[in-house]
């Protein structure tokens, strides 16, 4: 029933969060978006949280207090969450991130185009993936 | 003999004193030495002991002169029995018993030298001058043709013809007569033979009462006692020679010694046999007297022959043990006879010079010269090894002292001599090092005191040779205390191993300075304390060493102060690495940002944009929506210009990873990809074939897509176009190029178009950032290559690049 699973949007910047619900909104995505603006919360939400998990977490690296990679250090670390797809997120196109992220078993890497169209396009691409398409690890 | 020897000693003093005061008389003069007694000084004689025979000569001279002095006396004192000296004979006339002392002086006096001789040849001529004197008178007085006096008569009574003839013929025999030695020892030869047979005849006369002996009228033959005086003078004469059957008789040879055994008795035996005949005759023997008499001659005959025999027997043993050493000596003994001819050769001479006895006798000793020098003892073998040998050379005289063979007596010392020359080479090399007073040598003995010295120890010790010599060279006075537990180290390695290895040290000089020197010593043999040391001064050596070290001081001062300097200058280096780092991060935490934070407000423009766009359809004028169209184009520039710059920066921190690379297969896979981006039928890609580098391909391939890219890209206003890619072997390697015949450009820009966001073209002609062709130079430029562009408007451009990476197999290993 991963139609409706939430989708954890990790993402300090405010237009990007805007951005993103509107891309979603537009590509007609209705799962229930759960927004945290830094690690800190999202891992809480992720650990705490008596909601069941998210379908998948599209996480920002770059992000204040806890850096994106350190959260997905710390949701591979945890039991609950080791199995949890993560899809980074972010605007770099660093050698460094994309590795880094790979290494601590990122599920994709995903780099924001600057162009809106084609940023709704990804966003609904990932939506139609990561929640119709793709088989996750039962909860 | 021994009390014959007193007497013959009393008698020789008693002529020695007669001779001194008629010495005197007769002549002061002094004489040189005569033939006589040069004659008996010959060497080589063989006659037998000299004191012997002059013992013999004194005796019968002295014997003589007694019987001429009884003579003398009793005539002169009227005492007829004394005169006679024998009883029952006639007495010695005067002037005879004159004549025999004189005549016996003459005698005993030949054997001595200088003077004696000449006077006892003045003395014997004195004799025979007195009795022919008294021949004259004599005859003068018996015949009746003459007239003479009385006295005159009376003067010449009782002379006897014989024994007067016998003392002038004996007195002239003496006198150094002209004419050859040779000659003259024969006639005294035969003079005294024939005296001495006279008078034994008159003895024998006497002794058998012949009458012509003893009748006093017939007054031929002389009396007794003067028989037996000419006799004994007569037999000393010879035996003062020794001439004629004398000198066989006092040779040390068997003969002599037989003969000296047997004369005797060949006149004892005889006159014995006769008288024992004559008594028995006579009545005065019986039978058994006679036989007893004549048994013990025929048993002393018996013996004078066993004795002769074993005389003869020891003298051949005796030359059988002498011809046994020479035939068994190790030495070479042989003899030369007068002729050069080889007489007799030994075992030794075979085993060393090689010859057989056979081979080696009659041949010439001059087979055995090596030639060259006549002194040389070097020798020559039968197999013509030359060999060293020390030769001794002595004649072989005849009776008569000539050479007649010479014996040779060879060793052969070619080992020895060899040893010995290579000892002295040696002694020589050890006497050069020690006099070229390069080292410093001495010598000390068991109780270690120095005893030699060379001169180069004294100059640096300061002592003088007298000190050396003097004994005052002493260890301990050179020593410091300082040096002595060393010095017993040393000592203690010099007794245990018989050397020391050298060290260093120093002495005391006599002048109080110290001298550093290299010590070093050594036992004469294992067991034995006393040796040799050499001594080195040092002292140069040890003045560079200081200068050295001066010198190592200034160096280590002057690299303290370069350390220091480097030292800062690392701190420098350090410190701008550091900073260089530092930047380098920043530039790194820069890009990223860029990358992250520059581009997400672009992408809010953008998305923002488009949302009021979307949203206000129909509401915003056409020059809202425009400005918002333009919003969202810059929004899209700024977002390739980020892309590009942070790709530029990419290439410059990407580490290269060189490796055999086709250019060709990544050209093609970029123009596949630029055909399927846009596709135009019209454009025809020529990519060589085998186009290899050694290249990072990555990179490469970021490279080929800008260069054929901007091909691509240039050519895009020309209905047809040719893009090439290709090599051309180039002398200094290869050349790749990009070839197009698109828009191309103004040569005179042609530098520029590799500076970062420098574009030619308007951005409404053909879009780009302006950072490609950087971006290209920056890949060709960390390959160690070069680019270069050509091109002239609408005529295409062309990119030359090469990439001198060095092959591997170039690399030094």
């Amino acid at each position: 029933m991963l139609r409706n699973k939430a989708i954890l949007l990790v993402e300090d910047n405010q237009d990007e969060i805007d951005l993103a619900l509107h891309a979603f909104r537009s590509s007609n995505i209705a799962n229930k978006v759960v927004v945290k603006t830094n690690g800190k919360d999202a891992l809480d939400y992720l650990f705490h949280s008596d909601d069941t998990l998210p379908g998948v977490v599209l996480l920002d690296l770059n992000l204040p207090k806890l850096s994106g990679i350190e959260v997905l250090r710390e949701i591979r670390a945890n039991d609950r969450t080791h199995l949890v797809p993560v899809v980074v997120m972010t605007t770099s196109r660093e050698e460094r991130d994309v590795v880094n992220s790979y290494e601590l078993h990122a599920n994709s890497y995903v780099v924001k185009p600057v162009d809106f169209q084609q940023f709704t396009e990804s966003m609904r691409q990932l939506g139609v993936y990561w929640l119709l398409l793709n088989e996750g690890p039962n909860p | 003999m021994k009390t014959s020897r007193a007497a013959a000693r009393g008698i020789d003093a008693f002529l020695r004193t007669a001779t001194v005061g008629l010495e005197r008389i007769v002549s002061s003069e002094r004489v040189k030495v005569a033939e006589w007694g040069g004659e008996q000084q010959a060497p080589g004689s063989n006659r037998a002991g000299g004191s012997n025979v002059a013992v013999v000569i004194t005796l019968c001279c002295g014997a003589a002169a007694a019987i001429g002095a009884a003579g003398l006396l009793g005539y002169l004192l009227g005492h007829r029995a004394l005169a006679a000296v024998f009883p029952g004979s006639r007495p010695v006339s005067g002037i005879t018993g004159i004549c025999l002392i004189a005549l016996a002086v003459s005698i005993a006096r030949l054997r001595s030298s200088g003077s004696g001789v000449m006077l006892s040849k003045r003395l014997a001529g004195l004799v025979a001058a007195t009795m022919l004197a008294e021949i004259v008178v004599f005859v003068a007085a018996t015949q009746p043709e003459l007239w003479l006096s009385a006295e005159a008569r009376s003067l010449a009574v009782g002379l006897h013809p014989y024994p007067a003839t016998s003392l002038v013929l004996l007195g002239l025999s003496l006198i150094p007569l002209p004419g050859k030695a040779r000659w003259r020892d024969g006639i005294a030869h035969v003079i005294g033979t024939l005296i001495i047979i006279g008078c034994l005849v008159t003895m024998f006369g006497h002794v058998f009462q012949v009458l012509w002996f003893v009748d006093p009228r017939i007054q031929f033959f002389p009396v007794l006692a003067t028989s037996a005086a000419l006799a004994l003078l007569s037999l000393a004469a010879l035996l003062a020679g020794p001439i004629g059957w004398v000198r066989i008789l006092v040779s040390r040879t068997a003969a002599g010694a037989i003969a000296r055994l047997v004369l005797p008795a060949t006149i004892v035996v005889p006159l014995a046999t006769a008288m024992t005949v004559q008594g028995f005759h006579s009545g005065l023997m019986s039978r058994a007297g006679l036989t007893i008499i004549v048994g013990v001659n025929m048993v002393f005959g018996a013996a004078l022959v066993l004795g002769a025999a074993a005389i003869l027997r020891r003298r051949e043993e005796a030359q059988q043990h002498l011809a046994a050493i020479v035939r068994s000596s190790a030495d070479a003994i042989y003899g030369i006879g007068a002729d050069g001819t080889i007489l007799s050769w030994n075992r030794g001479a075979e085993t060393i010079f090689g010859y057989t006895a056979d081979e080696a006798i009659g041949s010439p000793a001059s087979m055995l010269e090596a030639g060259g020098e006549p002194d040389s003892t070097i020798r020559v073998r039968k197999d013509g090894r030359r060999i060293e040998v020390e030769l001794t050379t002595s004649p072989i005289h005849d009776d008569q002292g000539a050479v007649m063979a010479v014996s040779a007596i060879a060793r052969d010392i070619t080992e020895q001599s060899a040893a010995a020359r290579k000892l002295s080479e040696s002694e020589s090399r050890f006497r050069r090092l020690a006099d070229s007073n390069i080292l410093g040598i001495f010598f000390w003995d068991a109780s270690g005191r120095i005893v030699d010295a060379n001169d180069e120890f004294l100059r640096i010790t300061g002592y003088s040779r007298e000190d050396a010599s003097a004994g005052s060279l002493s260890w301990s006075q050179m020593t410091l205390p300082e040096w002595e537990a060393q010095d017993a180290v040393k000592l203690r390695e010099l007794l245990e191993t018989g050397w020391c290895a050298p060290y260093e040290r120093e002495y005391v000089r006599k002048d109080g300075l110290l001298v550093p020197v290299v010590l070093g010593a050594a036992l004469y043999e294992a067991e034995s304390v006393q040796g040799i040391a050499f001594v080195l001064d040092i002292t140069d050596r040890k003045s560079a060493e200081a200068l050295q070290q001066l010198r190592t001081a200034d160096l280590q001062r002057e690299v303290a102060v370069q350390t220091a300097a480097l030292r800062e200058r690392a701190a420098e280096l350090e410190t701008a690495t550091r900073k260089l780092a530092r930047s380098n991060q920043e530039l790194e935490a820069f890009t990223y940002s860029v990358s992250h934070d520059l581009r997400a407000p672009l992408r809010a423009m953008d998305g923002f944009s488009r949302i009021l766009l979307e949203e206000s359809q129909g509401k915003l004028s056409a020059t809202a929506e425009e400005y918002l169209h333009r919003i969202r184009k810059a929004t899209e520039r700024m977002s390739q210009l980020i892309d590009d710059l942070l790709s530029l920066s990419r290439v410059s921190r990407h580490s290269l990873q060189v490796r055999e690379t086709s250019l060709s297969a990544i050209a093609a896979e970029v123009a596949d990809e630029l055909r399927a981006s846009d596709p135009r039928p019209d454009v025809e890609f020529v990519i060589g074939e085998n186009v290899h580098a050694q290249a990072d391909p990555s990179l490469l391939r970021i490279a080929l897509q800008n260069l054929l890219g901007n091909s691509w890209k240039f050519t895009s206003k020309h209905p047809r176009a040719r893009i090439e890619f290709g090599v051309s072997e180039e002398r200094d390697g290869p050349v790749y190029y990009v070839r197009d015949d698109g828009a191309g450009f103004d040569a005179k820009y042609a530098a520029k178009l590799f500076t970062p966001f420098q574009r030619l073209h308007a951005a409404s002609d053909f879009d780009g950032t302006g950072i490609g062709l950087a971006l290209v130079e920056r890949i060709i430029n960390r390959h160690g290559g070069t680019i270069q562009a050509e091109g002239s408007p609408e005529h295409g451009a062309t990119f030359r690049f090469t990439l001198q990476m060095p092959s591997p197999k170039e690399q030094p290993c």
